[in-house]
């Protein structure tokens, strides 16, 4: 996708940042109850804003569309 | 004469003061998490300081100064994850907050098989941005 700016932690890209526990992290859906969200995601940042914040969704809508290079 | 440029001087000090006291200011940082940064590098200790929406800075940051902070004791600090063939695009118009994605802590989907119903100029567009729609993540 050619995201120059995105996916690593590094001074002056976007934050676009997970907190979690890795003891604790984990996916809760199964076939029989597909619908379960997964738990162990403390903070979500996008683009600097928590959208989970200390475990909670916070409702905020930070995110953009974003264009690669083959946009026309 | 001397009393006018002795004040400037108490002036001029007073000045630097101030810049220095609001030079290290962050919106957010968090503090004392396992930072796995994405390029491979073993993780290591350190502050994650935002300003602006961007990374500001990563190191130790324990004496500046920030709007707020959260303690990562204990928890991995990593880059947002990318799902590189999301299809929510549907999810996103059911809820656009789309808590499965976020709960799993993907920030950014690349979306679209071909033709997609996301994004659209829709999303970006003057009317939209007022009212309630907007992404709660990046969509590709």
């Amino acid at each position: 996708m050619r995201l120059a700016d995105r996916g690593v932690l590094k001074r002056g890209l976007w934050a676009d940042v997970v907190v979690f526990d890795p003891q604790s992290i984990a996916d809760r859906s199964t076939f029989s109850a597909p619908n379960q969200l997964a738990v162990g995601m403390r903070w979500v940042l996008v683009n600097g804003v928590p959208v989970i914040a200390a475990g909670e969704m916070t409702g905020a809508k930070p995110g953009r569309v974003l264009r690669g290079p083959g946009f026309k | 004469m001397g009393m006018t440029r002795s004040w400037l001087m108490a002036l001029g000090a007073l000045l630097s003061l101030t810049a220095h006291a609001a030079q290290p200011a962050f919106d957010l940082i968090i503090e004392n998490g396992h930072i796995i940064d994405g390029t491979g590098s073993p993780w290591y200790s350190a502050d994650l300081g935002i300003r602006g929406g961007r990374i500001a800075a990563i190191g130790k940051l324990t004496n500046a100064v920030a709007k707020r902070r959260i303690d990562a004791a204990g928890a991995v600090v990593a880059p947002g994850f990318i799902d590189m063939l999301g299809q929510s695009e549907f999810t996103i118009l059911v809820d656009p907050r789309v808590p499965s994605k976020i709960y799993q802590g993907i920030t950014t989907e690349i979306t679209g098989e071909g033709n997609s119903p996301a994004p659209r100029r829709s999303v970006n567009s003057r009317r939209c941005r007022r009212s309630a729609c907007g992404l709660p993540i990046g969509v590709c």
